[in-house]
């Protein structure tokens, strides 16, 4: 009983400290350019919301909309079903949605590194001499900071979890 | 808490094995602090990373973007265009930069910012970059007190990395021909660069140029600057030197520099000097000498060179006009070292190329321009004044002649193409020298010429002065000759005299005299003989000769009509005067073509002349009445025939035709007129005396010209009679036999002209006895 309790209770700390780190890096990771795109001398520092911008001024706004919900909306309603989860820990409430959530939030934190790849793969290719570069910067680092902590956090925080109200685990 | 507290308070009532408290706060906490601690770096050290912000104000702002266009110090950037705008009066774009924390000290009065875009230019390209990079905004620090307002610079700095250790003013008459990047060299070494040409408020003209930091001690006070041609040519006798300097300077030119003389001190930036010509006159530092000439053809300010003996050492810096002297002043300025030269009993000369029979002189100055010859005196005092001389084509007197040549005048009404400086001849030398052509005081053209002294006594009171042709022919029968003068009379022209007649006294100075058209006119020196001709066909003036026995022994100085006559004015040659006798005949011989021969070939080339046959004996007159070549034929036959009258209604024959009897020319016509009534035309003709027997009163005539041609039923005859008739026509006649000849006839006996002759007439052939 008591073996069960004691990793219980550390991953619920585990999972809250992660989710307040993202909390916290989804903001540089916003501000800050997450990469440098260099097309002809024209040196352009981008920001996630700068690249969608970029995008739907370019034209392109299926992309744009892929983008934002991909890298924007997505990580932030990570953040948020976590943070939920956790106000709602040891209570009764919603139990059940709460686990659908946990694990549409698991299964999504499968597919949320892609933007992450994709800008490595950008950097590392896209290395055209002075005609055009793409560099990465700080801001992709606190983004994929951002993506490990709501992965490893809604990986501790496990369904079962859900159902341990207080007065069960009183009792 | 309670909760997890009561357990664990549990076991030790029960006395089971109490385990450490396990840790409470999860290790994981240590994420959001790193967190917190990465997010808070970043933003700090983001802050700390701005240094101040500038404002740049520019006319014009190429290619500048707020956000992204760099400012690049030393190629790194050390700022960022966050805004441009433009000022209240939209005159200047005002470019704000956010420098970075490592570049606030560019904050600084004095910094210059200037666009750096992309130049093409033959002194360098710069800011290629820029067309791949887009225009950047560049700043060379200064050293001021910190600023934050400045003002951009156009062009970028020709030491973009640090300001100019000096800024000279190079003062010139003109500018050169160098622009803004065109180096300045010391001892070949480029050590700045032109910076900016300039006009002052006094419009003099000056160069601004740069010296870079680490050259900057090798200007001192004492330097001089040139521009450096940027090729030069060097003729002299040991060959061509063809120095061509860098790509650069051909293109751009440059300014040269070096110390002169004293050590000289350090310069202050802004300093002023002076622009040289060229590296010579800069060496020349000597005090100017004032050397007067009376003509400053061929001198050129800042170019022409004083020599010694063959050595350059001085220049004329300028030449001054004297109006007072009627003198051009050149002001020299002689090299340190040969300050020396211009000593009070100094000649100068100058030197000017001079191409004469005796040889040529001053050739070097043809190709390096003419140059003053010093040859000082020695007397070891120096002088700043000097008259000098002139040694040229258009100045005949030299340091040894002058003085003591002859000036001499001559006049004519149209002066031959004689240049200055042709060469007058006496027998084959040259004795002088045309100097000038003058109009002189009657309106007549006149040239002045030198006789060298040794000819001067030459020049006597019966001297005769002529033109000397370049090219003359001269033709005769079986003679042709042709002389070509050599090449400097052909292009200058000459003058030649010698003297004819008794000897006369030598004449004076500047003696006048006139000018001859050619030699033989000088040498026909007796008393004009004018004679009368009736036709002046062929005759010229001063050209057309006189001759006797085919010699010529005279000239026909000038022919005019008077009264529908010629008068030719004639001038015999000294020795021929027995020609002027009363009777002699003058006679001008044509050309002569007709088919019995061709006369007076030689005059094709040579004109018409005038045969002279002298009489006999008479006394010497000078009025006589000439007489035309084919006249006096006529005449002559008119005197010696038996004349009759051919009366004909109408006919071809011209006058001069021959009259033949049996194809023998017997005669001929001398006239041929119009009959008193109008209705008839008489042929005058001359009949030998010794064939007037042959005419008789039924002597038959009729027009023997051109050719006949009968046609009978079996034959066909061409009929001629000589071949002058059947060019000139002529007539012919026949007498009958003897019973029916009737007796002779009177001289003017008029006869009638046939169409062609009866075949009996050709039968007639009365036997006549001719009178011997």
């Amino acid at each position: 009983m008591k073996t069960h309790e004691h990793p219980d209770r550390m991953r619920l700390q585990t999972t809250q400290a992660l989710v307040a780190a993202g909390l916290i890096l989804y903001v540089p990771a916003n501000v800050l350019p997450v990469m440098t795109m260099t097309v002809v001398g024209d040196v352009q520092p981008l920001t996630v919301m700068g690249g969608v911008m970029e995008l739907y001024d370019s034209g392109l706004w299926p992309l744009a909309a892929v983008v934002f919900l991909a890298s924007i909306v997505v990580p932030f309603c990570k953040l948020l079903c976590l943070s939920w989860l956790l106000l709602l820990h040891g209570t009764t409430i919603r139990q059940r949605e709460r686990c659908t959530l946990h694990r549409i939030v698991h299964t999504v934190g499968s597919w949320s590194m892609v933007d992450v790849f994709l800008l490595s793969i950008l950097a590392a290719v896209g290395q055209l001499g002075a005609l055009a570069s793409v560099e990465a910067e700080p801001g992709g680092l606190f983004f994929a900071a951002v993506l490990v902590c709501t992965l490893f956090a809604s990986e501790s925080y496990k369904p079962r979890m859900i159902w341990q109200t207080r007065e069960a685990t009183a009792s | 808490m309670t909760q997890e507290n009561r357990p664990e308070k549990a076991p030790v009532d029960h006395g089971e094995v109490v385990h450490p408290s396990p840790l409470r706060i999860s290790w994981a906490w240590i994420f959001p602090v790193l967190a917190i601690a990465a997010t808070v770096w970043l933003f700090w050290s983001n802050l700390a990373s701005r240094g101040p912000e500038v404002e740049i104000a520019f006319d014009t702002a190429p290619g500048m973007q707020a956000g992204k266009t760099p400012l690049i110090y030393r190629g790194v950037t050390a700022g960022k265009v966050t805004r441009l705008r433009l000022d209240a009066s939209l005159a200047k774009v005002l470019v704000t930069v956010r420098l970075e924390a490592f570049a606030a000290e560019l904050a600084r009065e004095g910094t210059v910012f200037w666009i750096d875009q992309p130049v093409v230019g033959i002194g360098g390209t710069s800011g290629l970059d820029a067309l791949i990079q887009g225009n950047s905004l560049q700043a060379r620090m200064g050293s001021g007190p910190p600023a934050y307002q400045f003002t951009g610079v156009d062009e970028v700095p020709l030491t973009p990395l640090e300001a100019p250790a000096l800024t000279l003013q190079l003062r010139a008459a003109d500018i050169p021909f160098v622009d803004r990047g065109s180096p300045l060299f010391y001892r070949g070494v480029a050590v700045g660069e032109v910076e900016s040409k300039v006009l002052d408020a006094k419009g003099q003209p000056s160069l601004h140029v740069v010296i870079d930091a680490k050259f900057a001690h090798a200007v001192r006070s004492n330097v001089r600057f040139w521009p450096v041609p940027a090729t030069s040519l060097k003729v002299g006798a040991g060959g061509v030197k063809v120095d061509i300097l860098g790509l650069k300077a051909v293109l751009l030119g440059g300014i040269e520099f070096e110390a002169f003389g004293d050590p000289g001190g350090p310069v202050a930036d802004g300093a002023e000097f002076t622009l040289y010509p060229d590296r010579f006159a800069a060496r020349a530092t000597g005090e100017p000498v004032r050397i007067s000439f009376k003509s400053g053809t061929g001198i050129v300010a800042g170019q022409t060179e004083v020599r010694h003996l063959g050595v350059p050492v001085g220049f004329v810096e300028s030449a001054e006009l004297n109006p007072a002297a009627r003198e051009v002043d050149a002001i020299v300025r002689f090299l340190p070292e040969f300050a020396h030269l211009h000593d009070a009993d100094a000649i100068f000369t100058l030197i000017r190329p001079r191409i004469s029979l005796e040889g040529i002189s001053g050739l070097e100055t043809i190709v390096g321009g003419p140059y003053i010859d010093c040859s000082p005196g020695g007397s070891g005092q120096t002088a700043t004044r000097f008259a000098g001389r002139t040694l040229g084509n258009d100045g005949f007197e030299t340091a040894e002649t002058e003085g003591k040549s002859r000036l001499v005048i001559v006049h004519a009404d149209t002066l031959p193409p004689v240049a200055a400086g042709a060469p007058v001849f006496y027998r084959g030398l040259v004795a002088g020298q045309v100097r000038e052509p003058a109009l002189g005081a009657d309106g007549k053209p006149e040239l002045h010429l030198i006789i060298r002294p040794e000819f001067a006594r030459a020049v006597t009171g019966n001297t005769r002065f002529w033109n000397i042709p370049p090219a003359s022919v001269q033709a005769g029968p079986g003679v042709l000759q042709v002389d070509v003068a050599n090449l400097e009379s052909l292009a200058m022209g000459a003058l030649a005299f010698d003297a004819f007649g008794p000897a006369a006294e030598s004449v004076p100075d500047g003696a006048r005299f006139a000018l001859y058209e050619s030699r033989t006119a000088a040498q026909a020196t007796s008393p004009p003989i004018r004679i009368l001709f009736e036709n002046g066909q062929g005759l010229l003036g001063g050209q057309t000769q006189v001759r006797y026995l085919g010699l010529p022994v005279g000239l026909v100085e000038s022919a005019t009509p008077r009264n529908g006559k010629v008068e030719a004015i004639v001038r015999l040659d000294a020795g021929y005067d027995f020609l002027r006798r009363e009777g002699s005949a003058f006679s001008i011989v044509r050309l002569n073509v007709s088919l019995n021969g061709v006369a007076g070939l030689e005059t094709l080339v040579s004109g018409v002349y005038v045969e002279c046959v002298p009489a006999a004996a008479g006394r010497l007159i000078d009025r006589f009445t000439g007489v035309s070549s084919d006249k006096a034929d006529a005449e002559e036959a008119e005197e010696s025939g038996f004349e009759i009258v051919v009366i004909a209604p109408h006919t071809n024959v011209p006058e001069g035709a021959p009259v033949t009897y049996r194809g023998l020319v017997v005669g001929k016509i001398v006239r041929k007129e119009l009959a008193a009534d109008g209705r008839e035309v008489g042929l005058r003709a001359v009949i030998n005396e010794e064939h007037a027997s042959l005419l008789r009163e039924n002597t038959k005539f009729w027009d023997a010209g051109g050719v006949k041609i009968s046609l009978g039923p079996l034959s066909f005859k061409v009929q001629t009679t000589t071949l002058d008739a059947l060019t000139h026509s002529g007539i012919a006649f026949a007498t009958p036999d003897n019973p029916f000849m009737g007796p002779p006839v009177e001289r003017g006996h008029e006869f009638t002209l046939h169409g062609s002759p009866r075949r009996e007439w050709l039968r007639w052939a009365p036997r006549i006895s001719q009178q011997k």
